[in-house]
């Protein structure tokens, strides 16, 4: 293979990323600017407030990635940007930073799928091999997806309603736990109960659909009721509780398409995949398939960063794509 | 030495090429909101037909706001980008200025107006003073009754009112090379100016 040295651009939400990647493998430099705790204050992502830190941050970032990465402008293959979904303001800083970053230079541009970027991070830990399954869990997305080969997705179930990501923070927010509420769940998971009855929502429906507003429902209705009787909540076992259910609607909706797909990998991506809960389980309940491989992304590419948008977009120009100064950013777009 | 100017603060996309401050070519045109999908492949006309490559524009002049969020945002994007590629100078000039400076000639006192939603208006009042503008009312978000209370307090006549339709705005491009720029001094920290903040960070005072 011809060296390809790919510079990526990610600020779907509310990181600043920028990575260097040789031949969809090596990762030279993968700066995150995270806003975290910009966004703690207001309980959540605040899209306007996170355009704003894009555009204060994404030539720093830039700068960052190019000094780490200890290349020349000129060793760079093309440029590769998220294009989407995410929140439109944010995705269009990184989109024109890349457009005017790849002109300035006369390199290609491609436009990248935010989920196949996180799809492609498992390609860092361990080569793809086809046909596969990945389960894409994070604050704004839930699917299961098939491919039997490079950039060949087929969407095969997704979340009806609320990402797995965004119940995570709903409830963090009736139990008053900060945000993000996933690791602080995942945490007092840990030290809880699977005690309080909370439903299994879509698992025993013959899809791979996964619905969690019905579960989100359940824990405020749960939390005010309690309150209502003058009882008090216990936080590690609600955190435990929900987390189980959580747990068995997306390894049991797996473990279903895993009867029904002939496969050789089963993939973990998304933010969610960071969670403790979900690792364990997976992992627990694949050694009884020794035939596929399990493969979950360290935390640091599970979480958005630019690193997976340069694998995918290594791939993306190897299957030939080429966008033009036309590409704009899409808060939906189909994979 | 080439320049390239652009304002995405409007619905009007504003391009222009320089040589020094004498304008050589420009594109002004009606984009709405697709400033995104709209300004690169503009640039890139705009260069070719007159035979430039990018490398070889040196300073690089943006409208920095107030105007639509997003729209200023990807102007600033993209001029903080090429100067940090091309290791240029960036310059920065108000919307307001670049939007009142084709009717410098019109009238003495110039209103831009540009909507700013639920009847405010990001607007100044300006005096034109030996072809410059002064500013009588600074640069900010106005409640749109109360301030045409104050500017008629103010000004009796001889005034203009400018934008809201741009269609209808006969853009002056040398007399907007003619504004005085204003030097920016760290690329990498420089941001738009809203003249507002998020509502979000309104809420939380």
């Amino acid at each position: 293979m011809k060296k390809i040295i790919v510079l990526a651009v990610e600020s779907s939400c509310d990181e600043t990323s920028v990575a260097i990647i040789k031949n969809g493998k090596e990762v030279l430099s993968n700066i995150v600017s995270s806003q975290i705790d910009i966004h703690k204050r207001f309980g959540g992502v605040v899209p306007e407030v996170a355009s704003r830190h894009h555009v204060e941050n994404i030539t720093f970032v830039l700068d960052e990635a190019i000094k780490e990465a200890n290349i020349q402008i000129k060793e760079l293959t093309c440029i590769a940007v998220t294009k989407g979904p995410g929140l439109i303001g944010s995705l269009l800083i990184g989109i024109n930073a890349a457009k005017a970053f790849a002109y300035a230079n006369h390199l290609p541009i491609i436009g990248v799928h935010h989920i196949a970027g996180h799809i492609y991070a498992n390609h860092l830990v361990s080569d793809l091999e086809f046909p596969l399954l990945a389960l894409v869990v994070s604050g704004g997305h839930t699917e299961l997806l098939y491919m039997n080969d490079h950039f060949q997705f087929e969407t095969i179930g997704q979340t009806r309603d609320d990402a797995v990501g965004e119940a995570y923070d709903k409830v963090a927010r009736v139990c008053h736990l900060s945000y993000p509420g996933g690791p602080e769940i995942d945490k007092r998971a840990k030290n809880g109960k699977d005690v309080y009855q909370l439903p299994r929502v879509m698992l025993d429906q013959d899809n791979y659909d996964f619905s969690f507003s019905g579960l989100k429902s359940s824990v405020i209705n749960l939390v005010h009721n309690t309150k209502q009787r003058n009882e008090t909540i216990h936080i590690e076992n609600l955190a435990r509780s929900f987390q189980e259910s959580v747990v068995d609607i997306l390894v049991g909706k797996t473990l279903k398409a895993i009867k029904e797909y002939p496969i050789k990998q089963l993939l973990l991506a998304g933010g969610v995949a960071a969670n403790s809960g979900l690792r364990q389980r997976l992992k627990e309940e694949m050694e009884a398939y020794p035939g596929i491989k399990l493969i979950i992304p360290p935390l640091k590419f599970c979480t958005d960063n630019a690193a997976m948008i340069g694998v995918a977009g290594t791939f993306a120009y190897l299957k030939g794509q080429r966008d033009d100064l036309s590409l704009n950013g899409k808060a939906s777009i189909d994979i | 030495m080439k320049n390239l100017l652009i304002d995405t603060s409007t619905e009007c996309l504003v391009i222009i090429l320089s040589e020094g401050i004498e304008v050589v070519d420009h594109t002004f045109k009606i984009v709405k909101r697709n400033h995104s999908s709209q300004l690169m492949p503009n640039i890139d006309q705009l260069l070719k037909r007159n035979d430039v490559d990018i490398v070889n524009i040196k300073q690089i002049i943006v409208s920095e706001g107030p105007g639509s969020y997003t729209g200023v945002r990807i102007g600033v994007t993209v001029a903080k980008t090429l100067c940090y590629a091309l290791n240029i100078p960036l310059k920065k000039i108000s919307s307001l200025k670049l939007m009142s400076a084709s009717f410098m000639n019109k009238a003495k006192y110039i209103v831009p107006l540009i909507d700013a939603r639920r009847g405010n208006v990001f607007s100044a009042l300006y005096e034109v003073k030996h072809h410059k503008l002064k500013p009588v009312f600074d640069e900010k978000l106005y409640h749109f009754d109360d301030y045409v209370k104050q500017i008629k307090e103010k000004v009796k006549d001889d005034i203009c009112f400018v934008g809201m339709d741009f269609e209808k705005i006969d853009y002056n491009p040398q007399f907007i090379m003619n504004l005085d720029f204003e030097n920016v001094s760290n690329i990498h920290t420089f941001v738009p100016s809203y003249k507002r903040l998020p509502e979000a960070e309104l809420k939380l005072r």
